[in-house]
C-alpha cells in the first residue's frame, strides 16, 4: 500500500587539491569537516549500532565484505543542526541531506548541502599550507575511470515484493535520464567513444541487480539497510541518479519517482515496459544527445526514452487524480509533462532547465567560438568546473546569474535549511536536539539518538519512525524540556 | 537568376520586422559573448594542468585504517611467531 514518501539525497563530492603535494583526499575531506562544524557538534559520535550496508534486499547477508564496507573507522562523522550527516565516506565529504516528506523540500536540503560545502572550504582556508587551494565539485565522474555518487533514498512499504520494484524501476530509471542527466564529455569504463553524452553515471553501470555500490554498479541496488522498522518500511537506495546543479532535475529525479513507487506500491500498473537489455538501454539513452533513438522491451517492441517517459507520466497523472500523493506533486506532473514536450521537439529548447543541456549550450558556445575540438582540455575543465560549488567560480552559477538557467527554490530557504530540519520529519526530532542538547548527545544516526543527562545511565531514545518527531508532534515537549533530564522524562512520560 | 515573383507586402513593414530580429539575434549574441567573457575570467588557467590534477580516488586505495583492518589477524600471527622466535632464541643464548 502506498505509504508517504520520506526521502532524502546523499552526495559524494568530487575534492582536488591544487598548489599543494601529496594530496589525501581523506585528510583534506576531514579537515574540511572538521573545519566547518562547531566544537559541540563534533563531539557527538555517528551511532553504528544500526548500520548493515551488507544485507540484501533479495533475503540474504553477504559474509565477506569485497570492498571496504562503511564502517566506524574513526573517519569524521558528524551530524548537523538541520539534520543532515556530513562526513568522510572514503575519499570524499559527503553530505547526506535529513529526511524530507516531498520532493521540493528535498532539492532544498540538497541545495543547502552546497553551501556548507563551499562554507566549509572558506572556514579550512586558513588552515590550508602556503598557495594551496581545495576545489570541491557536485559530480560524478573525473574523467579519469572514477565514478562516485549521488544517491536517493526512498521510504517504500515494505509489503511491496522487491520483485515488482526491479520490474517497473529499471526502464523508469534507464529513460529518466533524458531529463536528470547533469552532461558528460567522452565516455568512459569500456563504454562506445562519444563526443559528449546525457549523464555522468550511464557507463558505470554494468548489472542489472546487485548489492555493490563501487564496482559492478547495479542499476536497481539491493541494499536493505531501512534504518527505520524493518517489518514495516524498506528504504530504496538508488544509485542511478546524476549530481544535479540546476534544481527543476532533481524536482523531477524525486517527484517523478516517488509518484512512480507511489504506483508500484499500489499494484496500479499493470504494463510491463521490462527492458530486453537495461545495462546496454542506459548507455543507447545517455549516449544519444537527440532523444530520439529507440530501445528494445522484452516483447519486442521498440520505444524512445521519452515516449517511455510519457507512459510512465500518463499513469502518474492518471493515479494522482483519484489518490493520495505528496505534497507539491501537482507541480512535479506539471514541469515532467513540460520538459519531455521539450525534449519531444527540441531537447535543446531546454537549456534553461536541464544540466546536460545548459551544458552542451556552454561547451558548443566554446567550440565555436575558440575553435576547439570536442577533446579539447579547455572543454573538459568546464566540464568539470560548471559543478564547483563555489559561487563565484562555478560555472552553472555563472549562468544562473546571467538569466540563463531557470532557479525553483529561494536562497533564504537555502539558507534557512542549512541551519534548520524539516520540520514535518523524524530529522526535526533530531536537529532540535542537536541544536539544544549537543552537549548532552553522545551518538546519534537515523534512527536514534543516544543521550547522557549526567545523572542516569546513557539513554537511546529510538527514532525508527520516519514520519513522527515532527515539529507538530515534538515542539510542545521540547518547550517544556528546559535540560536533557527532563526532555528524558518527558520523553518516558 | 530566376525571376522571383513578390507578394505586394508594405516594404516598411517588412524591413522594420527584419530589423527587430537581426537586433535580437544581435543582443542575443552579444549577450553569450558577455556571459563567455565572465566565464572567461573565473576558469582556471591552463586547462590541461588542472584537469589532468583531478583524480577522484576510491577509498579502497587510500585508506589506511581499513588495510589495518583487514591486516589485524595476520599481523597479529606475524607479531605472535616473531615474539615466540626471539624467545627461544634467547632460551637458547641464556642455556
Amino acid at each position: 500500500m502506498a505509504i508517504p514518501k520520506i526521502c532524502g539525497i546523499e552526495t559524494e563530492y568530487g575534492i582536488s587539491v591544487r598548489g599543494g603535494s601529496d594530496f589525501n583526499p581523506i585528510l583534506t575531506s576531514s579537515l574540511l569537516i572538521n573545519a566547518y562544524a562547531k566544537p559541540a557538534f563534533k563531539r557527538v559520535r555517528w551511532d553504528y549500532e544500526e548500520e548493515n550496508p551488507l544485507r540484501d534486499a533479495r533475503g540474504f547477508e553477504r559474509e565477506q565484505p569485497e570492498t571496504v564496507v562503511e564502517d566506524d573507522s574513526g573517519l569524521v562523522n558528524i551530524i548537523l543542526p538541520n539534520g543532515s550527516r556530513y562526513y568522510v565516506d572514503h575519499a570524499h565529504p559527503e553530505y547526506s541531506s535529513p529526511e524530507c516528506s516531498n520532493p521540493r523540500d528535498a532539492v532544498v536540503w540538497d541545495k543547502a548541502g552546497e553551501r556548507i560545502l563551499e562554507d566549509s572550504i572558506a572556514a579550512a582556508a586558513p588552515l590550508l599550507r602556503e598557495g594551496e587551494r581545495v576545489f570541491i565539485y557536485k559530480n560524478n565522474s573525473d574523467g579519469k575511470g572514477n565514478s562516485y555518487g549521488t544517491h536517493e533514498n526512498y521510504l517504500v512499504d515494505r509489503e511491496t515484493p522487491f520483485s515488482e520494484l526491479v520490474k517497473h524501476l529499471t526502464p523508469f530509471f534507464v529513460t529518466r535520464q533524458v531529463f536528470t542527466g547533469a552532461g558528460k564529455l567522452g565516455a568512459e569504463n569500456g563504454a562506445d567513444e562519444v563526443d559528449y553524452q546525457i549523464s555522468q553515471r550511464a557507463d558505470f553501470f554494468e548489472v542489472e541487480v546487485g548489492l555493490e555500490t563501487t564496482f559492478k554498479r547495479p542499476i536497481i541496488n539491493t541494499r536493505d539497510e531501512p534504518h527505520a522498522d524493518p517489518e514495516r518500511y524498506r528504504r530504496l537506495h538508488v544509485i542511478v541518479g546524476d549530481a544535479n546543479m540546476a534544481e527543476l532535475p532533481t524536482l523531477l529525479k524525486v517527484g517523478a519517482t516517488s509518484l512512480l513507487l507511489r504506483m508500484i506500491e499500489d499494484e496500479f500498473i499493470t504494463d510491463d515496459f521490462s527492458l530486453s537489455q537495461p545495462v546496454r538501454s542506459m548507455r543507447t539513452v545517455s549516449h544519444d544527445i537527440t532523444c530520439r533513438e529507440t530501445i528494445e522491451l522484452s516483447d519486442g517492441r521498440s520505444i524512445g526514452a521519452v515516449d517511455l517517459q510519457w507512459e510512465y507520466l500518463k499513469l502518474a497523472k492518471k493515479y494522482a487524480q483519484d489518490n493520495e500523493t505528496d505534497a507539491g506533486s501537482a507541480e512535479v506532473l506539471e514541469r515532467w509533462e513540460g520538459v519531455l514536450e521539450g525534449l519531444e521537439s527540441d531537447p535543446r529548447s531546454l537549456s534553461a532547465q536541464l544540466d546536460w543541456v545548459a551544458k552542451l549550450s556552454l561547451l558548443e558556445a566554446y567550440r565555436e567560438r575558440d575553435g576547439l575540438d570536442w577533446d579539447h582540455s579547455k572543454l573538459k575543465l568546464i566540464d568539470l568546473q560548471y559543478h564547483d560549488v563555489q559561487r563565484a567560480k562555478g560555472l552553472y552559477w555563472k549562468l544562473v546569474s546571467g538569466g540563463k538557467i531557470e532557479r525553483l527554490v529561494s536562497d533564504d530557504e537555502i539558507a534557512f535549511a542549512v541551519d534548520h530540519p524539516p520540520e514535518d520529519t523524524r530529522a526535526y526530532f533530531r536537529g532540535e536536539c542537536l541544536r539544544r542538547f549537543s552537549d548532552h548527545i553522545v551518538a546519534a544516526s537515523w534512527d536514534a539518538l543516544i543521550f547522557d543527562s549526567g545523572d542516569e545511565p546513557l539513554r537511546k531514545v529510538p527514532t525508527m519512525e520516519p514520519t513522527r518527531g515532527t515539529k507538530a508532534h515534538v515542539q510542545g515537549l521540547l518547550d517544556a524540556s528546559p535540560d536533557v533530564s527532563s526532555l528524558l522524562a518527558n520523553l518516558s512520560a | 537568376m530566376a525571376d522571383q515573383k513578390r507578394k505586394p507586402k508594405p516594404k516598411k513593414d517588412e524591413e522594420a520586422a527584419q530589423a527587430t530580429e537581426t537586433e535580437a539575434t544581435e543582443t542575443k549574441d552579444e549577450e553569450l559573448e558577455d556571459l563567455l567573457d565572465e566565464i572567461d575570467e573565473v576558469l582556471e588557467v591552463n586547462a590541461e594542468d588542472f584537469v589532468r590534477g583531478f583524480v577522484q580516488k576510491g577509498g579502497e586505495l587510500v585508506l589506511p585504517t581499513a588495510l589495518l583492518v583487514d591486516l589485524q589477524l595476520p599481523f597479529i600471527v606475524a607479531l605472535l611467531v616473531c615474539v615466540a622466535i626471539y624467545a627461544l632464541w634467547w632460551r637458547q643464548r641464556i642455556v
